[in-house]
């Protein structure tokens, strides 16, 4: 059983908790905010010893252009000793094999070494699974990086198809009834689609709040307006900042506490990212718990534009016997 | 307003019977009498043979297997009796529920583990799971004293569930009640869990449980129990299986031997939506499932429509139990939805049209004439044709060839007239049948045109008098809408009382008809969110939804068609056997959503055609594209190309078959049709 505890403080004081960074995990996009992570390490002064880099082969053929991978090399200050992971974005679990593989190779590259990744233009999916990998080994420090985007734009299209995310299929007990957690996002046809495919007794939804903007709080409201109108759902609203995983991690801890005894509980992460590595957290700590995902037909592209503040969360992984269930 | 009031509640809240507890399943269950009368037809929902319930999204399958859970039956002989203590003598038989839940079925797979593995596994798991829901059965009918079970015959029953999951070990157990067993049971299950949690990221994961062979607990928990219980001798025991189609194909193989080879008592029911077989293969090389010899199917749609009266008697049940649990209603015994919806006749719709408001039949006598002629769009037209093509007394004619208390006779003229029909022709047929003169021909004649066609007229003396719309109102207009799926007349109620609740409450609680508009906006409202759910069909969401649209475009153009060629167009038809795999994965997909309804094959216009399959446009859409909800007219088969470019085409590729496909006799209409397809 894994424990996680931590903080969240502003990137920009990443020095003050980080003396120095061994291995610098990120991922490329045509979000503007892909690279402020890497800028505020290197403004810092922690320029990192190594980085592997998931480069999403979606990503690379979005406009087919020659050079662009150059451009991310050039963003990134690729040199011989980072590693470049060409990964599908959609297919989560071959992209974290290669890193698993590359990790059991280089364990010593791991172990009791300061990590920052920074997962602000990862899919959901690839770091629930990193996040997994990364609990098999005594790292020293291990810091999650995210930069907020300025304005959301199209995020996802279509539906594939809803499943656990691999890893986190939970244990369900039949003889309890079925409770789903859903972290608020702004596409409410996706939390319908959970929704529709749990078919839960109870819905317990958690809005982003304090948002990264002030309205951002209500369109999620609005967007999921679908789901609220329920008014069994709706008289279940809760929040957690959307910028803070450890204070959504303990909102559900909290429901988990009050509920477990009758419910199975699964959790959507459908909101912001932070919340999402929340649900991550909470999941990891909670292994009974099911963690679903509605695997869209299509990541947009450029599914936000500029950024505003950029945020650390420093983790620390204990093992733990007992179930943290009171 | 008194607080009483203000705490009315939609009585068509809820209406997903996958959500609903125990409780309201008996509070909101009406028996469909025309599903349960078909032993007729050899398929007897309680007997030996499997039955395989099909039907779309919202049919009601749900609402009946879990009618029958024993979780159901016993609270409700409970509820009734007070006790479960004579509930065996009564019941023929005891059923346990289960739903495929699809994201957890497709955790059944890993890159590093094999798909023999995988089955092997999934086998295991599903004997578990139904033996489990068996030991809860066993607890659940003991807590409400429906047998009493003694110690040594509890003990019986644990150890022997024990013995069924491991017989080489052997267990010590004493002063235990049968909760144990389900506990041990969820203990074997969890360890399933951890395998499928570890294999996802770890490569070389073993699966090192004793694994439990296909049937062991399936068949052997109830032959068990019915050695140690005589209470439950002559009991059948079913197996009612949820959402087979979210199965994958592998795991349908295994529950498809199940069912073949079940070994009575035990008999199964399997809900799936249309389509919902991937395969009718057994485990067996060689063997499958075959209809009638191994199980018998009853199709939703088509028992429920197949008697129309029949469903509306039981959309009106169904409606009057959930408006008696309102007490505003119940006590005023508002209870019956045809009179709260009321009727909006083909005749009085057009009268609205033409005169912008409902109008009384003294109303219209009293407007004046001279003010009709000028005003009416559709006898301006006809005063135009008689004047441009005939030359003759174009008032005197027209005089002949109106009667303001019937704008869709007028509108029938009219299209006569549009057709070349000389005005002494209309004349004689609309003379011969408003005069009733039914010895003559013209009588017969006439009335046929206006049947087929009186639906259509509508729709053509909406769109000369626009901005108005078509109205969707009045309880027969719901059942159409409805396409057979319950569902989906709940949530028309449902949306038309949320806006009626807010707009009109006190009259709606004064037992006045709900007004149309509220009707005619929660049928939108309905029609919107449903092609919002298109969106959600996973994997070819998008495909679906472009053919939706795209069809709605083509119907629309020929429900436009000044001379109505064809009547009501909301079908098409088409070889499957000649379409892409794609493409029949698409059309299957929309079937199982029941967004597309296929209909019985029909055969081509030419004698050598093939039979083709026919696609019916879910009638829910209709207020969404502004057409008809009912099945008339026939258009030519889809070819192969056109389809597919409607499904997966560019957007050059979608226009030119919406164009090819549509109706267009007057130029400058195809940039209205392709503006339609825009819309959403």
């Amino acid at each position: 059983m894994v424990r996680i505890s931590g903080f969240c403080d502003s990137a920009q004081k990443l020095c003050s908790h980080f003396d120095s960074v061994d291995m610098f995990i990120a991922g490329i996009s045509y979000e503007e905010r892909y690279i402020r992570g890497y800028s505020l390490l290197c403004e810092n002064g922690l320029q990192a010893r190594e980085k592997i880099l998931f480069y999403f082969n979606e990503v690379l053929a979005t406009y087919n252009r020659t050079g662009d991978e150059a451009r991310f090399d050039a963003a990134f200050a690729i040199s011989s000793a980072d590693k470049k992971l060409y990964v599908d974005l959609y297919d989560e679990i071959n992209g974290l094999f290669m890193f698993r593989r590359y990790l059991k190779e280089n364990s010593d590259k791991f172990l009791n070494k300061n990590i920052i990744i920074d997962f602000s233009v990862m899919v959901k999916p690839y770091f629930f699974l990193l996040m997994k990998h990364l609990s098999s080994i005594n790292t020293k420090k291990l810091g999650f990086l995210y930069t907020e985007p300025d304005t959301y734009t199209s995020l996802t299209r279509g539906a594939m198809a809803t499943r656990d995310i691999p890893g986190y299929s939970g244990k369900r007990a039949l003889t309890k009834k079925d409770a789903l957690a859903i972290l608020l996002g702004f596409e409410g046809n996706r939390a319908v689609a959970v929704y529709n495919e749990i078919n839960p007794d109870v819905t317990i939804p958690i809005n982003g709040f304090p948002s990264y903007k002030p309205e951002f709080k209500d369109i999620s409201i609005m967007k999921n307006k679908e789901l609220l109108m329920d008014e069994e759902i709706f008289k279940n609203l809760r929040f957690a900042p959307a910028n803070d995983p450890f204070q959504t991690r303990d909102a559900l801890l909290e429901l988990y506490l009050d509920i477990s005894g009758e419910y199975n509980l699964s959790i959507a992460p459908l909101g912001t990212k932070p919340m999402a590595l929340g649900g991550c957290f909470f999941a990891m700590e909670q292994p009974d718990c099911r963690v679903i995902y509605p695997y869209p037909q299509e990541y947009l592209p450029k599914s936000s534009k500029g950024w505003r503040n950029s945020w650390i969360y420093v983790t620390e992984l204990t093992e733990s016997n007992s179930s943290g269930n009171a | 307003m008194d607080e009483e009031k203000l705490d009315l509640k939609n009585p068509f809240a809820g209406f997903n019977a996958s959500l609903m507890n125990d409780d309201d399943i008996i509070r909101y269950w009406i028996k469909p009498h025309i599903l349960f009368s078909r032993q007729a037809l050899g398929v007897d929902l309680t007997g030996d043979i499997p039955v395989v319930l099909e039907g779309g999204r919202g049919t009601g399958k749900t609402m009946l297997l879990k009618f029958m859970s024993n979780e159901v039956t016993v609270k409700e002989y409970v509820a009734k009796h007070q006790t479960g203590h004579r509930f065996l003598e009564k019941t023929p038989y005891l059923a346990v529920y289960h739903r495929f839940d699809g994201p957890s079925l497709g955790s059944f797979v890993s890159r590093h583990t094999s798909e023999e593995a995988w089955e092997t596994i999934f086998k295991h798991y599903l004997e578990l799971v139904i033996g489990q829901k068996f030991t809860m059965m066993l607890s659940n009918l003991k807590r409400n004293r429906c047998f009493d079970l003694d110690p040594s015959r509890e003990n019986e029953l644990i150890i022997g569930v024990l013995k069924l999951v491991d017989p080489d070990c052997s267990y010590q157990v004493t002063d235990c009640s049968i909760e144990f067993a389900t506990a041990f049971l969820q203990q074997r299950l969890d360890r399933v869990f951890d395998f499928i949690n570890d294999s996802a990221i770890s490569e070389g994961t073993k699966f090192s449980q004793h694994i439990v062979n296909s049937g062991r607990l399936i068949f052997g928990v109830p032959e068990l129990a019915l050695k140690v219980l005589p209470e439950l001798c002559g009991k059948k025991i079913i197996i009612l299986l949820d959402e087979y189609e979210n199965l994958r194909l592998n795991q349908q193989k295994i529950v498809n031997t199940l069912v073949k080879h079940t070994k009575l008592p035990v008999t199964f029911r399997i809900g799936t939506r249309l389509r919902g077989f991937k395969t009718y293969d057994t485990l067996n090389e060689g063997e499958f499932l075959m209809e009638d010899a191994d199980y018998r199917k009853i199709r939703f749609e088509d028992v429920l429509t197949a008697k129309k009266d029949s469903f509306r008697d039981l959309l009106r049940m169904i409606a009057r139990r959930r408006l008696e649990q309102i007490r505003e209603f119940g006590r005023k015994q508002i209870v019956d939805i045809e009179e709260i919806l009321g009727e909006l006749s083909y005749e009085d719709e057009a009268l609205m049209i033409v005169f912008g408001r409902k109008m009384s039949r003294r109303e219209v006598d009293e407007y004046p004439e001279e003010k009709y002629r000028t005003e009416a769009k559709h006898i301006q037209e006809i005063m135009d044709i008689l004047k441009t093509k005939y030359h003759s007394d174009a008032e005197k004619t027209l005089s002949l060839l109106i009667d303001k208390q019937k704008p869709l006779f007028e509108m029938l003229n009219l299209l006569l007239l549009r057709r070349d029909y000389k005005p002494d022709q209309v004349e004689r047929l609309f003379k011969a049948y408003v005069g009733k003169n039914k010895e003559s021909p013209y009588y017969s004649k006439y009335r046929n045109l206006y049947d087929k066609n009186k639906v259509d007229l509508l729709f053509q003396l909406i769109s000369l008098n626009k901005p108005r719309q078509k109205q969707y109102a009045g309880f027969s207009t719901f059942c159409m809408l409805s396409s057979g799926i319950i569902r989906n007349f709940l949530e028309l109620c449902y949306q038309s009382f949320n806006i009626a609740l807010f707009s009109d409450r006190e009259s709606l609680i004064e037992g006045r008809q709900m007004p149309i508009q509220a009707q005619t906006e929660g049928a939108k409202i309905r029609a919107e969110r449903y092609m919002d759910v298109i969106e959600r069909i996973p994997e070819y969401g998008n495909e679906v939804k472009s053919l939706v649209r795209s069809l709605g475009a083509i119907f629309y153009s020929w429900q436009n068609d000044p001379v109505l060629s064809e009547p009501e167009v909301t079908y098409f038809c088409v070889d499957s056997t000649s379409l892409s795999d794609k493409a029949r994965k698409i059309l299957d997909s929309a079937a199982q959503w029941s967004v597309l309804q296929p209909k019985k094959p029909m055969k081509g216009k030419s004698a050598t055609d093939p039979l083709f399959d026919v696609y019916a446009l879910n009638h829910i859409l209709a207020p969404y594209f502004g057409i008809s909800y009912r099945l008339r007219g026939r258009i030519r088969e889809f070819g192969r190309a056109d389809l597919e470019a409607l499904m997966f085409g560019t957007e050059e590729e979608k226009s030119k078959a919406i164009i090819r496909l549509s109706r267009h006799p007057f130029p400058g209409r195809t940039k209205t049709i392709l503006d339609f397809v825009g819309k959403g």
